[in-house]
């Protein structure tokens, strides 16, 4: 797994609920043996935005995140970064990284767990999108005036 | 770096305080406790992984004190991946090659800095100077010193083997310069000595 291949999985894991991940991944936390480094723990921060029109950025708001680091008996350290305070959910998020870097485990974890869950995300955002465009409202302005 | 140079490095992460609030408020309230009455021999009561070449209590005052402005300076045998990487993981302290800036120093007994190096302060603000965190290796062998000042009623005999003349010297020295000066910490597995810049030492000769 190389950075771009970890990057995309624990983006994908992250905006995957803790449901969705144990659809696809079917094992306990129990099942493996792993110390952690940092427990999961919930904080603050700041999401930043970027308006439509000139791209400048600004703080939307705070959001919650948890975070969690742990390590494999075999010494693979995996981190779990999640929006909300699901603290079972970081755990399975770093547990499946830590896992994903020995390496066959990568190719079975890929086809298994990470190709589906993108599905899902892709077809929630089809559904999401969908769902908003009926919303959308089209201006046009009027030309007003003889001379037009 | 390859993917699996990355790996051996963090697999050198150790864990953190397990329950950061409570343990931090422990370890806090020693060294408050040592700092208002040095020479008193006082104990980090909270049990945990740490890196090899750190003792316990130098773990754990690392992890309470050290924040991301901290300016943390290694003496050379401290300064390996494990420790580094970790106090950067949990602490997010800033690793300085530079003694000058540091405001912590953590070195061995035998593996002492420079001490008229390190920031001794400045007249207005005494409180910025650097703070010396020394791993000693044993707090029942050694000779024994006679600690007075403010915060002792007469005096209190410590015993240490990692004070030595030059560290006894500086102290001597700092004395002339009050306010500014360095506080020293004493550690020796789950055991340390506070002694701030107004602790005066006295060698005992039998």
């Amino acid at each position: 797994m190389n950075t771009e291949q970890r990057q995309n999985l624990l983006s994908i894991l992250a905006k995957s609920s803790l449901k969705d991940i144990q659809s696809c991944w079917h094992h306990s936390l129990d099942d493996y043996q792993f110390k952690t480094i940092r427990p999961p723990q919930t904080g603050m921060v700041m999401a930043v935005a970027r308006t439509e029109t000139t791209g400048e950025p600004f703080n939307l708001g705070e959001v919650s995140v948890t975070r969690c680091a742990l390590r494999l008996e075999s010494g693979e350290t995996g981190v779990g970064y999640s929006m909300g305070s699901d603290k079972d959910q970081v755990l399975h998020i770093a547990l499946i990284d830590a896992l994903a870097q020995v390496g066959q485990d990568f190719e079975t974890l890929s086809t298994d767990v990470i190709n589906p869950l993108k599905q899902k995300i892709a077809d929630r955002q089809k559904r999401q999108k969908a769902q908003t465009d009926t919303t959308k409202v089209d201006f046009l302005t009027i030309i007003r005036g003889e001379d037009a | 770096m390859n993917i699996n140079e990355l790996n051996q490095q963090e697999s050198m992460i150790y864990p953190g305080l397990l329950n950061p609030v409570s343990e931090a408020q422990i370890v806090f309230r020693q060294l408050l406790s040592g700092a208002s009455e040095p020479g008193l021999m006082m104990s980090v009561d909270v049990a945990h992984e740490h890196p090899r070449v750190l003792h316990l209590a130098t773990y754990a005052i690392a992890l309470t004190l050290f924040d991301q402005s901290t300016h943390l300076h290694l003496s050379p045998s401290l300064n390996v991946k494990d420790v580094a990487n970790s106090l950067r993981f949990h602490a997010g302290v800033k690793l300085s090659s530079s003694i000058q800036k540091a405001h912590f120093v953590i070195c061995n007994e035998d593996d002492q800095p420079d001490l008229s190096q390190l920031n001794q302060g400045t007249e207005t603000y005494p409180d910025q100077s650097c703070t010396i965190i020394i791993q000693c290796k044993s707090f029942s062998i050694g000779p024994y010193f006679q600690a007075s000042g403010p915060g002792i009623e007469h005096v209190r005999r410590i015993r240490c083997s990692g004070i030595n003349s030059t560290l006894m010297q500086h102290r001597e020295l700092m004395r002339t310069q009050f306010p500014m000066g360095i506080d020293t910490i004493l550690i020796c597995n789950s055991k340390f000595f506070y002694l701030p810049r107004t602790t005066q030492l006295i060698r005992e000769y039998q």
